[in-house]
């Protein structure tokens, strides 16, 4: 063995290959659905944003401001009267509310939808950004709370509306494009569970932080002026919401979508139309509390908030089609998987069932002419001459070469169907005994590792494959004289047998062949042999899904590893049949 | 009671390979064993020259497996649940070694489960077993 063992080795590893064929495979009728908003989602969305621009142009005013009155003349009246003018004094604040809270509806209604489409389709970009809408909605729910009074607010409302819409928006466009930044920059090594809990800490932080900043703004005796209504821009501090919807609905929102395609990723782009739309209003338009563009403004919100809502139906249905299909995908591939597997056992019993049939129907006729043959010899010794008598010797050899291959075949095609007992057996005294039954000549000897063990196992594959591993060692030895060496290694499921000899190697080119049925490395009239050997290690192997790989650099020397379950592994495939 | 001394064992071959038919008939004929022969081609046949009693008592049955129309383990079955036919010393001569066709062939009390391929030497070493077998061992006494 050192005499080679430093020759470069190449092992090849034979695993079973996994049927394909053409004509089997079943197209699946996967419809793939676009992933954007429809087109006309989006001119509805622009004409949405336009109208009521367009309709202020034909002199309708959306503002709804109440007229000064003097609060003498309306102490005169009576009480539901004074009532009344009080309601309608209140008209803007009233429309301000309602406004708010119907964004603030949407928003809630949108995190709802996020929470579930995630659970559908465990894609973070819903619940994230639904998050941050939500986040915004609460930060507008705080605002309106304040404007209306309905938490402690100190501040002159024509103060605290501005400044804290202004701060609103601002958080509104930053916690969006914060959203969509996360999204990006994350990694996928993060378990679901800690991206959310990530996720929750941050929302709750968030929603602590958005609370704060109202209600420090609402308690502020000092807020800074943020209405300049003679000045072209009338909102200054709305310019800054403006430039971020810009940045996030040209650059980073599109980017984002190329990135991670999406429904709902899309709608966010389109959500950026309104959001612009919105601030243009307000910091150019707005001169006072609820005047015209104000309204508007508050009007174009909500729908702000609902197109990233409707891309998230949207999506949301989307992704239903999409689970639908891949049901209806799998369903079809079980239904052809199913197909296959009955085609398959019906192929594999036909085969069984041919090589059965044939090696015995094969059998008799090729009995008759060994018969034949013979008798003719008998009866014509005396006067037939050397040359016939060589052509019959040559005839009996070729016949009872067959009948060997036919053997061969059966028992090839029996491998597998009896397994055989489980019994206690000497790897070392099972191998002396196959070596010392076949025979072999005088400069043959075996030498086992000294640490092979005692199994339990099914003895009677083990020794067929031990025989046949044995048996072409010595067979298709180039010498006269050679050593054949049996090892066996415990590894975690089993046993690693190699079975190594010192002929004439099997050549790499060779490797892949040499498993197969009836295949030979010489011609059988040098060396005789069905060529089955291999073939029925292989399927013997495959049975009880082992590996057998050879290692031979084809100069000299073949070492056989095989695999081999424990008893334990065995019992599962025995019980299982 | 032993009637073998007077009247010759016939032997019923029941094969549908003519060659086999030819190989048995050469073996007698090579033993110089003047043993009567008859022979059935499938086991229809076969059951058919046992109830019309074309075969010379005692007699002993060759039985091949695999033939066409009735194969040998059904004519063994036939023959088990046929009173008159029941104790017919039956030997199986086949091409088959395969265990089912050992275990089913057993499974209808015969009396010897014969491969052909182990036959090198022709039928001689069959002849010369069945020779020394009814010399031996007695046959049942046939029902009238």
């Amino acid at each position: 063995m050192g005499l080679y063992k430093k020759q470069p080795r190449i092992l090849y590893v034979f695993q079973v290959q996994p049927m394909t064929s053409a004509s089997q495979t079943t197209t699946l009728g996967l419809v793939k659905t676009p992933l954007e908003m429809p087109r006309i989602f989006l001119y509805l969305v622009i004409a949405t944003c336009l109208a009521p621009f367009v309709i202020s142009i034909f002199g309708v005013d959306f503002g709804s401001s109440g007229t000064a009155i003097d609060l003498h003349e309306v102490a005169e009246l009576a009480p539901h009267v004074q009532m009344d003018f009080f309601f309608s004094q209140l008209s803007g604040a009233f429309t301000h509310t309602l406004l708010e809270w119907t964004a603030f509806c949407v928003a809630i209604l949108t995190v709802f939808l996020a929470a579930s489409h995630y659970m559908i389709s465990r894609n973070l970009t819903t619940l994230v950004i639904g998050a941050a809408l939500f986040l915004a909605g609460c930060m507008d729910a705080f605002h309106t709370l304040a404007a209306d009074r309905l938490i402690e607010a100190v501040a002159d409302n024509r103060d605290l509306i501005p400044f804290t819409w202004a701060i609103c928006r601002m958080f509104n466009a930053l916690i969006l494009i914060a959203g969509v930044l996360l999204l990006l920059g994350k990694r996928n090594e993060e378990s679901e569970k800690t991206n959310l809990e990530l996720l929750s800490i941050v929302f709750l932080a968030a929603v602590g932080i958005a609370y704060a900043i109202i209600h420090y703004s609402a308690v502020s005796n000092s807020l800074p002026q943020t209405q300049f209504p003679d000045g072209l821009v009338t909102r200054p501090y709305d310019v800054i919401p403006l430039v971020l919807y810009l940045f996030a609905g040209l650059w980073l929102f599109p980017y984002f979508y190329r990135q991670q395609p999406s429904v709902f990723a899309h709608a966010l782009v389109i959500a950026m139309i309104p959001e612009v739309m919105v601030e243009l209003h307000m910091a150019f338009g707005s001169t006072s509390l609820f005047d015209h563009h104000f309204n508007i403004a508050h009007f174009l919100k909500i729908f702000a908030y609902a197109v990233p809502f409707l891309g998230l139906l949207m999506d949301y249905i989307h992704t239903y089609e999409q689970k639908q299909n891949e049901a209806k995908a799998r369903e079809l591939t079980e239904q052809a998987l199913q197909k296959y597997t009955l085609e398959l056992e019906r192929s594999n019993k036909d085969l069984n069932d041919f090589a059965y049939v044939a090696s015995h129907d094969l059998k008799a006729p090729l009995r008759g002419i060994m018969q034949l043959a013979s008798w003719i010899e008998e009866d014509l010794k005396e006067t037939i001459g050397d040359q016939t008598k060589q052509y019959l010797t040559l005839m009996r050899s070729r016949t009872e070469r067959l009948e060997q291959l036919l053997n061969d075949l059966l028992a090839y095609s029996k491998v597998g169907r009896n397994h055989g007992d489980i019994k206690p057996v000497d790897i070392s005294e099972l191998s002396e005994d196959i070596f010392r039954m076949l025979d072999p000549p005088a400069g043959f000897s075996l030498h086992c590792d000294d640490k092979l063990p005692t199994i339990n196992t099914l003895v009677a594959p083990l020794e067929q494959i031990l025989r046949n591993l044995i048996n072409n060692g010595i067979k298709h030895h180039h010498l006269d004289q050679g050593c054949i060496q049996i090892s066996c290694e415990p590894t975690e499921t089993g046993y690693q047998f190699s079975v190594t000899d010192d002929g004439p190697g099997i050549p790499i080119e060779q490797h892949s062949r040499i498993f197969g049925i009836f295949q030979t490395l010489k011609p059988r009239d040098e060396v005789e042999g069905s060529g089955m050997g291999l073939a029925i290690i292989k399927k013997l192997l495959d049975t009880y899904h082992s590996l057998i790989t050879v290692e031979s650099d084809g100069i000299r020397g073949t070492t056989m590893h095989f695999s081999w379950p424990s008893e334990q592994i065995l019992r599962s495939f025995i019980d299982e049949q | 009671m032993n009637n073998n001394g007077f009247q010759p064992i016939s032997i019923l071959l029941v094969d549908d390979d003519d060659i086999d038919a030819m190989g048995v008939e050469r073996a007698l004929k090579k033993l110089k064993l003047a043993n009567p022969f008859f022979r059935a081609r499938d086991g229809i046949e076969g059951l058919e020259m046992l109830r019309a009693r074309k075969v010379n008592q005692p007699y002993l049955l060759l039985l091949d497996l695999n033939m066409p129309r009735m194969s040998g383990i059904e004519m063994l079955k036939e023959l088990r649940n046929d009173p008159n036919l029941r104790s017919t010393v039956v030997f199986v001569l086949t091409t088959s070694d395969d265990d089912k066709d050992k275990v089913a062939a057993y499974n209808e009390h015969i009396a010897g489960y014969i491969v052909k391929n182990k036959l090198d030497t022709g039928f001689d070493d069959l002849l010369k077993l069945l020779d020394h077998y009814w010399r031996l061992v007695e046959f049942p006494v046939n029902q009238p």
